[in-house]
């Protein structure tokens, strides 16, 4: 008898040894700085389906709310991110945001360039939209550079774009074209609003006027480093009165939902 | 110089109405330069059939308020990011008890500020947004309608060689409530599937169409070559309450293989010809 219970004994004191109890939270979460522990257990949550049916539940939390640090995202009670997807960039190269034309010299055309680069490395795509507040005006003075018609029979408008060569058609415009990391014209999202000759040129649309933002490059499938030129054009008549011109145009990035 | 990263890009929410939840962003300073940066939030609708959106005559939910969490800074005012800067920013999302049930549209922007002091010549910005899809609801799934249109095999007469066939579809959506297009697409004949495929999982936003495409953000399409005989294309929705499979045919010809013997036939017909001309020529 006590054989046995000295065996019973040592085979339970073994299996402590070996299989210790872990110490157990019902939901852990950390990062960097923080820690969670929540004293709850899930009895079942996630995504269920059948022929008729669909349900996303969570079933046995006290906690209703929505955590998010540093990359973890707390799904608890009746809130749900179903999806998302991350890291989205932008960059206009532009030193001190200026578009720098200097003094313009009449019937001759002078432009300024900028380079723009967007990732959206997941999703469906992106798409860039651009506008002005207004056209180019002389402070104090209320005297504008309107935008550009382009050449006589090749009318653009801010969604339209058209061909602007003519020395004699004055005005204020821009083109975007693809090109790629060395430089090199692709016209990667940018031929289905302007060709790639660098000819064709459109107006901004204008906050002043009550025009809405237009797509200036977009794609519909992830994209990296995807880059593109701006050229900004501006030829004055003779008669144009002298003085400092100004504008504010905003380029906007946002990701196809 | 603006260079930014903004994370995440897109968040999807379902929530009851009176909530208020927090939605964290982390803004990014990949430039080597300091940047004045305007957090701000725009509601937007749908455009066109691509995913594109649109911010003009958009008007905000009275029933749905934002505001910035963080203790030092509040929407639409300038904070200073500096050169390899991470910052988090806390959008909250208020909700009023009264909002009518229904998905809500909002882009959160981070705009480069002008520069004040720069202002006698033109200026460029740049702004930044992430999509926020909000579905106010009483249930945790809410029920969404949906349905395939315009349809199309191009082309619908088909040779069995040569060029793909390419499939074309919307999903309208006529709820509230946005869904995705998961699903498939179906080619049978006979009643064997020839060919399936998954569709590219994109939102379709309330009450308003998204083209379709498949996996991977392809075209839907089938390569040759083809059995002649009579298709069935099939796109089936598994995610709406509602949306009916969507059935089209094409047929595929043996175009190129009757053309060939033509071509074969007039081959011999003249060259018997020029040999029978050789022949009693030589006699």
């Amino acid at each position: 008898m006590k054989l046995k219970f000295l065996l019973t004994f040592n085979f339970i004191t073994l299996l402590t040894f070996y299989f210790p109890p872990a110490f157990v939270y019902a939901q852990h979460f950390s990062s960097d700085t923080y820690i969670i522990d929540w004293g709850n257990f899930n009895v079942t949550s996630g995504r269920k389906a059948s022929t008729n049916y669909q349900l996303t539940d969570t079933v046995g939390q006290n906690a209703p709310g929505l955590f998010s640090k540093n990359g973890y995202v707390v799904k608890s009670g009746f809130q749900y991110i179903h999806d998302t997807f991350f890291n989205f960039s932008f960059s206009l190269e532009n030193q001190k945001l200026a578009i720098d034309f200097g003094s313009l010299t009449p019937d001759i055309g002078t432009t300024d360039s900028n380079i723009i680069s967007v990732s959206s490395p997941s999703g469906h795509g992106y798409e860039i939209l651009a506008h002005q507040n207004h056209p180019l005006m002389a402070i104090g003075h209320g005297l504008t550079i309107p935008d550009t018609p382009c050449n006589v029979g090749s009318t653009c408008t801010e969604s339209v774009s058209g061909t602007w060569t003519t020395s004699t058609v004055y005005g204020f415009g821009f083109n975007t074209i693809g090109i790629n990391t060395s430089n090199t014209v692709t016209g990667v999202g940018t031929s289905n609003y302007f060709d790639n000759s660098g000819n064709q040129f459109r107006q901004f649309a204008d906050y002043s006027r009550s025009e809405n933002p237009q797509i200036i490059m977009s794609e519909n499938s992830p994209a990296k480093n995807r880059r593109a030129r701006i050229t900004y054009k501006v030829n004055i008549s003779g008669v144009q009165p002298a003085g400092s011109y100004q504008n504010a145009i905003t380029f906007t990035a946002v990701p196809k939902y | 110089m603006f260079n930014l990263t903004l994370s995440p890009a897109q968040t999807e929410l379902v929530i009851k109405p009176g909530i208020t939840l927090t939605q964290v962003y982390f803004v990014t300073n990949n430039s080597e330069e300091v940047i004045i940066l305007t957090p701000s939030v725009l509601p937007f609708t749908p455009l066109g059939l691509d995913g594109s959106v649109t911010y003009d005559e958009t008007v905000q939910n009275p029933n749905i308020e934002f505001s910035l969490g963080n203790p030092d800074l509040k929407l639409n005012q300038n904070f200073r990011l500096n050169p390899g800067q991470k910052t988090e920013l806390t959008l909250q999302i208020k909700t009023y008890p009264q909002i009518p049930p229904g998905d809500n549209y909002y882009t959160f922007f981070i705009s480069e500020a002008a520069d004040t002091t720069f202002n006698t010549i033109p200026q460029s910005t740049a702004r930044l947004g992430s999509h926020l899809l909000l579905s106010l609801s009483d249930t945790e799934n809410p029920a969404s309608q949906g349905k395939i249109q315009a349809f199309t095999a191009s082309p619908r007469f088909k040779d069995i060689f040569l060029t793909p066939i390419t499939f074309h579809a919307q999903a309208k959506n006529n709820s509230d409530f946005f869904f995705k297009t998961t699903g498939t697409l179906t080619i049978t004949k006979n009643k064997l599937i020839i060919a399936e495929t998954k569709l590219d999982s994109q939102n379709v936003l309330a009450n308003y169409s998204r083209n379709l495409t498949c996996q991977n953000q392809q075209p839907c399409t089938i390569s040759p070559p083809f059995w002649p005989g009579q298709y069935t294309a099939t796109i089936t929705l598994v995610n709406t309450s509602s949306a009916s499979p969507a059935s089209i045919t094409f047929f595929v010809f043996p175009f190129s293989f009757f053309l060939g013997i033509i071509i074969l036939f007039l081959l011999y017909l003249t060259s018997k010809r020029l040999f029978n001309k050789l022949h009693h020529a030589s006699k």
